[in-house]
């Protein structure tokens, strides 16, 4: 197993290497760069201004020498540079934003599972009742709804029409340290999030516990005696659990890469936000330092799903 | 849920509801009030407080001003008035400009004010490797000399009228703190986060996309009444409304339209004042482009645009429809008196066919070698605009052009503009106090030597724009952009569609005089004159 | 066929067969019947969006255009959209997954690492700037982009069949009697493992709507005045949305319809499909769920 984990680790660096030249290429390729954006009254800046930037930064360099000094900055000195936009690090701007997306996306993760748990389990012991079928449907239908117009529809209704929640950002005026008070903010946006997600979750689920009940060593329990209810306790949840476990870990890159359509409509600063602002403003490093860290997160997110499925299952081993 | 509203909440909130759903509801939000600071509500955050860097809006409106002082500013009437400086006299060629100094000026460190700090800035924002945003302004000043501790030389390539307005004008910077810093690492200075200026307030604490504390500069020369002010981001229309609504702010200095029209409805606790913008929104012409080039086309399309139905449909009527450059703010400078165009839609059916351009089967006009059909790049994100644009190309439509639409992010349409790669674009422009439009329509500026990307070539605009800018009698000079605004009107590089909206909203409690007060990003030029009644 | 026959058991999956079926009809015929222009700007409804009447049956936009036709030109977007992009990345996907399992060892691992690559990107950046570059913006480029966007999460799950396919008995039969690689993998992995594939064909179509309607959204997708269900969102932003929700309400449940339909006929498939290949079991053990197949289900957007 350790082998098998420091394979995939070492296996992973010309992955992240070659998704880091890749981005950066295509980054430059994108037209404009962070000085056409430049411009206190947003009309852009002069021609001589504009030139002084790319010269400061590097700017007017073929891609291939920009990204090297990235690199360099990278291996030799452990930074990620400093932001185009403020000329504050990365890192600060990055790790500042993080919390909030973490908090929100982990919220809703456990607002899906909560969901989609029970309703999973209960609909895939009992297959083909009315509840079975109407939880498939009814995850169906949020499934099918853009998450940005349910956030939108659930702005125009709980928050402008009833108003029991706020229609955006963090946190109102004056109660920025109150955890309630960003709890109340956060309460539309996690659970846009859920709605539309839940259903992957619940089958995924139903379906394992219908394989886990159905399959031979369950039969044997059966025959021996045992009844329903334990069977399905004591033996099919084991193995039914495993799908989650797997999805959890596939599902780490989403706490960084962030929901960046629920923070924009609900204006949350947070990852997917500055995502967002870094590709409009240009901001090579804040973009590079964000793509590295979603990518960092999906190789170990794979890692330790695949690890996770050797542990639950006892008949996975690797080599 | 929140705890419980008290009965009197309740009952104004059911009052409230009858209007467009704002009034104090907002479940538990009290009021900020301390009576000593001004809250308000911005919707973005700036991104330094280092004013040779100033990149957003919030930068250069808000916090500059704030922090920073020039030898000049802007007042009330659109005009340079001394600020760092007492006076300045320009020679007879105005070539040599001589500025003293006020002698009671300190920074927000207690080091004294002096011309060294004037020579050191203009220095450092002219060295090219310090990467100064505004360099536009300041190019021509060939060299500064300090002339004892309060005065200082400046040497012109060639006079210039807006030479106190704009390049007195630029914030300055202290010598003893950014001195020891070579010039291309001014960039990457502390500076931005900890800014010393000799303005009347300094910051306090400043949490990104959050919140920003200024408090009153223990040194200030101008020692403003409100002892701090905490500026809020809100990202959101709504939320911005529904604060001042309930008192926890005091001030939102760039409403929107939208806001402004539900605003009106709230009791008189909260006031409003509205401006004549400073900014339009027009269409520019690449005219290097066949068809484009054709000024009868340009005619031809301001005849057919219905321009009014947009103001009174999309606006409300509360933006006027515009055919100068030069806004009607300007009253030193704007000229009601430029060609009109009405919306006539016949009249541009007939330009066209007299030009040559007849209709063809698809209902597109052609000359035979090119067909009226091209394509208009614009920003997404603004739905309003896109509505507006998508009028423009069915009236367009309506008399034989055909204008397709394509959604651009900003930066890509920034570059695609100065590379001459588009036909038509959707703009803002304005912005300036001062008519001089040279970076923008003299044909010395085009790209890459300037920001001309309509790639205009006029004799009479570049005859009248050179002079106006070096000639320092403004009856003069109201004559050349006179004469220049005819011109423009006559050969239509940029089609001109309506003024913006502008409006600031504000708490009672604070005290504005509109006599006195300018429109956003000028707005704080007097801040130290503000006042919070108890 | 067995298959078919259980599938027109599944009462939901009949009915998303008849909703498609009925949109596609009125997406091909219904720009005939109705005469009312889809951009057509009514001048004197500017500013004005006028509710659902008989003069306009599902009310008007914020410039007096008819709800209901856009949101009929719209359907064709969205089901051309889905669909093609949906052949994109299948044809790509399921030769790219069933080359990786059939292979096996380091070209596997090689091909595997590429698609881990390909779903590190953040793809709207990758839409942006693809969106940004192109000079003329048309509907087969929207198409490439989803296309191209979303084949490596379903070669992933061709080659996770086709690994577990490899070591069944009629494979190593085939072997055994001397079948080239390549034969293997085009007469019988392929097949064979087509049975999620077709699955996952129906939810992609309803993803690629759902990809579709976001960049169309943005202003990075579908130009106006080309009516999409995405970009006549544009306008559900604007404070005059509230007064009038037919604005948010239309294209939004019309989104929602089509993918649901297209969902619940996934799942029909899933459960027609599932015995008829002989497996072991119940049924219901064939693990297709409806997620953009990439690797974080959670991540909505």
């Amino acid at each position: 197993m350790i082998s098998f984990i420091v394979r995939r680790l070492v296996g992973a660096i010309p992955l992240l290497l070659f998704i880091s030249v890749v981005t950066y290429a295509m980054m430059a390729l994108a037209p404009g760069g962070p000085a056409a954006v430049l411009g206190p009254r947003g009309q852009g800046i002069s021609p001589e201004a504009m030139a002084r930037i790319n010269a400061l930064y590097g700017l007017d360099k073929p891609w291939f020498v920009q990204y090297f000094y990235w690199l360099k900055q990278l291996v030799l000195h452990g930074s990620l540079g400093t932001s185009y936009v403020d000329n504050r690090p990365v890192i600060e701007k990055v790790f500042e934003k993080l919390p909030v997306t973490i908090e929100m996306v982990g919220l809703a993760l456990l607002l899906t599972l909560i969901i989609a748990l029970p309703i999973g389990i209960y609909a895939g012991a009992h297959r083909g009742s009315f509840f079975d079928n109407a939880s498939s449907a009814v995850g169906f239908v949020f499934y099918g709804m853009p998450v940005f117009w349910l956030s939108i529809v659930l702005i125009d209704l709980f928050a402008v029409q009833f108003r029991w929640f706020p229609s955006s950002g963090l946190s109102s005026l004056g109660r920025e340290d109150d955890p309630f008070d960003r709890l109340w903010h956060l309460v539309l946006p996690v659970v846009a999030i859920a709605l539309v997600s839940f259903v992957s979750w619940m089958r995924y689920q139903r379906s394992s516990i219908i394989e886990a009940m159905s399959s031979a060593y369950i039969r044997t329990a059966r025959s021996k005696g045992l009844s329903e209810r334990d069977v399905l306790v004591r033996h099919a949840f084991r193995n039914a659990l495993l799908p989650i476990v797997t999805l959890l870990g596939l599902s780490l890159p989403a706490l960084v890469g962030g929901a960046y359509f629920v923070e924009y409509v609900f204006s949350i600063p947070g990852v997917g936000y500055l995502t967002f602002s870094s590709i409009f403003a240009r901001d090579y490093p804040t973009l590079m330092a964000i793509t590295m860290m979603t990518a960092v997160l999906i190789v170990l997110g794979n890692l330790l799903a695949d690890v996770a499925y050797a542990i639950v299952d006892p008949r996975i081993r690797y080599a | 849920m929140r705890g419980s509203p008290s009965w009197r909440r309740l009952a104004a909130c059911v009052l409230a509801a009858g209007t467009l759903a704002l009034g104090g509801c907002a479940a538990g939000a009290d009021s900020h009030h301390d009576p000593n600071t001004l809250v308000e509500l911005v919707r973005t955050d700036g991104a330094t407080m280092n004013p040779m860097f100033a990149e957003t809006v919030e930068d250069a409106s808000v916090y500059d001003q704030l922090l920073f002082d020039g030898l000049s500013y802007v007042g009330a009437d659109y005009l340079p008035h001394p600020r760092l400086a007492t006076s300045w006299s320009a020679s007879a060629d105005g070539l040599h400009w001589t500025v003293d100094l006020r002698r009671d000026v300190r920074w927000s460190d207690g080091v004294p004010f002096t011309s060294k700090d004037v020579v050191f800035s203009y220095r450092l924002f002219l060295d090219p490797k310090s990467g100064y945003l505004d360099v536009g302004d300041i190019k021509y000043i060939n060299r500064v000399t300090a002339d004892g501790p309060y005065r200082v030389h400046f040497d012109l390539a060639y006079p210039s009228a807006v030479f106190t307005l704009n390049a007195l004008g630029e914030n300055l910077v202290p010598e003893h703190v950014l001195g020891k810093i070579a010039p291309d690492r001014q960039r990457f200075s502390s500076f931005g986060e900890h800014p010393v200026g000799t303005g009347p307030y300094v910051l306090q604490n400043w949490q990104h996309d959050s919140e920003t504390l200024f408090v009153r500069n223990p040194y200030a020369w101008r020692r403003p009444k409100i002892a701090r002010i905490d500026v809020r981001i809100i990202f959101n229309d709504q939320s911005e409304m529904e604060a001042l609504a309930n008192g926890s702010a005091d001030l939102i200095d760039d409403l929107s339209l939208t806001q402004y029209l539900q605003l009106q409805h709230i009791a008189p606790q909260i006031k409003l004042m509205t401006f004549a913008s400073l900014y339009l929104d027009v269409v520019e012409f690449n005219l290097d482009r066949p068809g484009l080039s054709d000024v009868a086309v340009r005619q031809a399309m301001m005849y057919g645009y219905d321009r009014k139905a947009l103001v009174d449909g999309l606006y409300d009527g509360k933006v006027a429809v515009t055919n100068d450059l030069i806004v009607s703010a300007l009253k030193h400078w704007y000229d009601p008196n430029v060609p009109q165009y009405p919306y006539d839609p016949a009249k541009a059916r007939a330009i066209l066919d007299a030009a040559g351009w007849k209709v063809g089967p698809d209902g597109i006009r052609s000359n035979g070698r090119t067909r009226l059909s091209f394509e208009l790049m614009l920003n997404q994100g603004s739905s309003i605009i896109t509505d507006e644009m998508l009028t423009f190309a069915e009236d367009m439509h309506d008399v034989g052009i055909d204008v397709r639409l394509r959604q651009l992010d900003f930066a890509s349409l920034v570059s695609r503009s100065f590379k001459g790669n588009y036909d038509m674009t959707a703009n803002g422009r304005g912005g300036a106090v001062d008519p001089d439009l040279t970076t923008i329509l003299a044909s010395s500026q085009i790209p890459p030597n300037g920001s001309n990307t309509t790639h205009y070539r006029d004799a009479i605009v570049d005859r009248d724009l050179k002079l106006g800018l070096t000639t320092l009698n403004d009856a003069k000079r109201r004559e050349y952009y006179d004469q220049m605004q005819v011109e423009l009107s006559k050969t239509l590089p940029i089609l001109p569609q309506r003024g913006r909206f502008s409006a600031l909203a504000y708490a009672s409690r604070l005290v504005l005089n509109p006599k006195t007060t300018l429109q956003s990003p000028l707005l704080y030029f007097n801040v130290e004159d503000w006042a919070l009644t108890p | 066929m067995r298959s078919l026959r259980r599938f027109l058991r599944e009462r939901s999956a009949v009915a998303g067969v008849g909703f498609v079926l009925v949109l596609l009809l009125a997406a091909i015929v219904g720009p005939f019947l109705d005469t009312t222009p889809p951009n057509m700007i009514a001048h004197a409804l500017i500013g004005q969006p006028q509710a659902p009447s008989g003069v306009h049956w599902l009310g008007t936009d914020l410039i007096g255009r008819d709800e209901f036709t856009r949101a009929l030109y719209g359907a064709r977007v969205s089901l051309l959209v889905g669909a093609a992009a949906m052949a994109v990345s299948f044809t790509i996907g399921i030769f790219y997954g069933a080359i990786a399992g059939a292979a096996g060892g380091i070209v596997d691992s090689l091909m595997m690492r590429f698609v881990d690559a390909m779903l590190s990107f953040p793809t709207f950046f990758l839409l942006l700037i693809v969106a940004a570059l192109t000079n003329t913006f048309s509907l087969t480029i929207i198409i490439l982009i989803i296309g191209l966007t979303s084949w490596p999460g379903l070669a992933r799950l061709v080659r996770a069949e086709v690994l577990s396919l490899r070591e069944r008995d009629f494979v190593e039969a085939a072997r055994a009697l001397g079948a080239s690689p390549a034969r293997l993998v085009l007469r019988h992995l392929i097949p064979n493992a087509l049975a999620p594939v077709v699955v996952a064909a129906a939810f992609a179509i309803g993803d690629n709507i759902l990809a579709e309607s976001s960049l169309s959204f943005f202003g990075l997708g579908v130009q106006p005045p080309s009516p999409s269900w995405g970009n006549m969102l544009q306008d559900a932003l604007t404070p005059q949305a509230e007064a009038a929700p037919w604005m948010v309400l239309v294209p939004g449940l019309a989104i929602v319809a089509t993918v649901l339909a297209f969902s619940v006929i996934a799942d029909g498939i899933r459960v027609a499909l599932d015995t008829s290949i002989g497996q072991e079991g119940t049924g219901d053990t064939l693990d297709v769920e409806p997620a953009p197949y990439a690797a974080a289900p959670a991540t909505a957007g």
